[in-house]
């Protein structure tokens, strides 16, 4: 059989890339294209590549987990799923390997539909195609999620810093009890509790609706505040180690005025560890605008989840986990790809000079 | 830079204080010097406790229905109000806190044995098992609790049992690769490949030094599980996707009361406090606990 043939598969789509690269390990063309590609970067680009690469896999073994849960459902919510397609490459290949209609025929043809022909597959209910809703409420949640992420930066890390810089005494005191506090509220009894002040009591902020920004403003307080308090806790703690360092003490020796020192020459060092928490963040992002969703009726990814799973709708739950695994999976890429930029010795290890030093220091033992 | 100093000079001045005992007797001794931990403790075995009690705080029982007085927060007999059913407040809170702390707490526990069984097989063989295990766990916990929670109870059916495992499912991975890496940084000390060159057993090896040196981060990790599977269960009582309804559960019972939050918002928000009350305590003393097995982490 001709090695080309698993390339038919694919569309000319410059969605299809990523899929063309996975495949290129079987096609001698697209091998040497790729090998081209990645061995003439830097090692910094070949180490991005590498780590977008590993999204896939990922993202697959993801969706192998989910599906087979849902396979197991008992009213066999899956058998709506077809095994063969309409005389496409797919279907040709499953009749070339005498494949019947099993579990793995299935996840290969939903796997096929959902990357390569972007098909979600229909709703049980009114057997639409999803795939136009998921791209709206994904927008939706997004924007949610990117205002309430934003929020946490520009206010957490601030706090953070002045906590730290006035350890042990009442300031630093009173914030890392409201830090504890916020850290454990539930969204949900949150989001109760600032409707009553805010919407009940001071009649400030509505609660419902989209006619501006300010219809935001209580989504995203409620969404952030989780956030804010873990990021104020990593912040106060890695600018306390900072701190710590003799450098620092050196700076000061110096006669380096207090806030270059700490505003400078510590925060660059302390950010880092904070880079790394971004990935966790907002994962409870994501998953703190289901509640938020719920709660102010907005048609996010997060309310079609509950839909879903209220209508027993086994397609547009896995499309949601989906697009959920994967929107996770990009951003521990791009927190990856960003911690390299912040951490100078990481980002070290990936340009030239270091690559050639460590060659000689091989090459000497 | 004056404060600085005096926290250097201060630093130099007291080291940790040796307070005596062996060091699983130190740190308790340091857990008790703790103020804000022991009170967290404190709350938190007073909530368990008046939930297991409660026929003796409150004679209504959970389902009885009081017609006279519906919705009223003055109700005679009823301490905390009655809802737009007539049932007693107080009565629902605590026999719904059965329900939630049993559920989050079996789970956790559930989670716990079985996370560390998994984590210490994976860092103490190493090789092919060491390989895949891992892998499944990192797929496992690339999933949100929150997803893979909802997608293993459509799985297996809705029913409290088998919510019990979604929840401890959800759990698991965490506590796998926590385990796992622990095993792995102890696995390379002298003092095991001492006592496996004096002829100890494997199991003699794992029970008497890796489960031991390893025990202090999985206790910690062991109080924010439970206070993530009590978040996470009470929220899907909330959301209509836990325990169902009629149940007093402290989720549902919050979900119950948004209809009448503008009639009555003191009810509400009185049912927002057991569960943030019981996570709070729960911080605070897993916090306390950290500090009292890792003095240095805590001098930060």
């Amino acid at each position: 059989m001709n090695k080309n043939i698993y390339c038919a598969f694919l569309p000319r789509s410059p969605f299809c890339t990523i899929s063309k690269l996975t495949l290129a390990g079987f096609s001698d063309k697209l091998r040497k294209y790729s090998a081209t590609v990645i061995l003439e970067g830097t090692t910094l680009f070949r180490y991005i590549i590498k780590r977008i690469l590993m999204i896939i896999p990922i993202i697959l073994g993801v969706v192998f987990v989910i599906f087979l849960l849902l396979y197991a459902i008992p009213s066999g919510g899956l058998n709506m799923f077809p095994s063969a397609g309409k005389g496409d490459a797919l279907d040709a290949l499953f009749k070339l390997l005498h494949a019947g209609n099993n579990f793995f025929t299935k996840y290969l043809r939903y796997c096929y539909n959902v990357f390569i022909l972007h098909d979600f597959g229909r709703a049980s209910g009114n057997s639409l195609k999803i795939i136009g809703e998921l791209v709206m409420r994904t927008k939706l949640t997004l924007l949610l999620t990117g205002l309430g992420l934003a929020a946490t930066l520009i206010i957490g890390v601030p706090i953070g810093i002045f906590s730290a810089v006035h350890q042990n005494k009442w300031q630093d005191n009173v914030i890392m009890f409201l830090v504890t506090l916020f850290s454990s509220i539930p969204n949900y009894c949150l989001a109760i509790i600032l409707c009553i002040v805010f919407v009940l009591k001071l009649r400030v902020l509505p609660l419902i609706g989209f006619a501006g920004p300010i219809y935001f403003v209580l989504p995203t307080m409620t969404l952030s505040a989780g956030g804010i308090a873990s990021v104020t806790k990593m912040t106060r703690a890695s600018m306390l180690e900072v701190l710590d360092q003799q450098y620092v003490t050196a700076l000061r020796s110096k006669g380096l005025k207090e806030r270059a020192v700490v505003y400078f020459h510590a925060l660059k060092n302390a950010l880092v560890p904070i880079v790394s928490v971004l990935g966790t963040l907002t994962t409870q992002m994501l998953c703190g605008a289901v509640v938020v969703e719920h709660f102010f009726s907005i048609p996010g990814l997060g309310s079609y989840l509950l839909r879903s799973v209220n209508s027993r709708d086994v397609t547009s739950l896995l499309g949601c986990s989906v697009i959920i695994a994967f929107m996770l999976a990009a951003l521990s890429v791009i927190t990856d790809i960003l911690y390299v930029f912040v951490d100078p010795q990481i980002k070290q290890q990936y340009t030239k000079g270091k690559t050639s030093a460590l060659r000689r220091k091989e090459a000497r033992q | 830079m004056k404060h600085y100093f005096k926290k250097r000079a201060n630093a130099l001045k007291n080291p940790e204080p040796y307070l005596g005992g062996s060091p699983w007797q130190e740190s308790f001794k340091r857990l008790l010097k703790n103020k804000s931990a022991i009170a967290g403790l404190a709350i938190f075995v007073l909530i368990c406790l008046s939930c297991v009690f409660a026929p003796f705080i409150t004679r209504w029982d959970y389902e009885s229905i009081d017609i006279h007085n519906v919705l009223s927060f003055t109700a005679p007999g009823h301490a905390w109000g009655t809802d737009k059913l007539g049932r007693d407040v107080l009565a629902r809170i605590l026999y719904g806190g059965r329900i939630t702390l049993r559920i989050s707490l079996t789970a956790a526990a559930m989670a716990a044995v079985v996370g560390t069984v998994i984590g210490l097989l994976a860092g103490y063989f190493g090789g092919w098992v060491d390989f895949w295990v891992s892998r499944f766990m990192d797929i496992l916990a690339s999933i949100p609790a929150f997803l893979l929670t909802i997608v293993v109870e459509t799985a297996f059916g809705w029913a409290t049992g088998k919510f019990v495992y979604a929840l401890a499912i959800a759990a698991t991975p965490q506590f796998a690769r926590l385990m796992r890496v622990s095993v792995m940084n102890i696995m390379g000390r002298e003092y095991i490949e001492a006592s496996r060159a004096l002829g100890v057993s494997h199991f003699g090896v794992v029970w008497r030094h890796v489960l031991h040196n390893a025990a202090a981060p999985m206790l910690v990790h062991l109080t924010t599980c439970i206070a993530e599977t009590i978040l996470n269960c009470t929220l899907m009582g909330y959301l209509g996707i836990g325990i169902n309804p009629p149940t007093p559960e402290w989720g549902v019972l919050v979900a119950e009361s948004k209809s009448f939050i503008r009639a009555n918002p003191l009810i509400t928000f009185l049912r927002c406090l057991p569960v943030t009350l019981s996570v709070i305590s729960i911080n605070f003393f897993g916090n306390g606990f950290r500090d009292a097995l890792d003095p240095r982490e805590s001098s930060l």
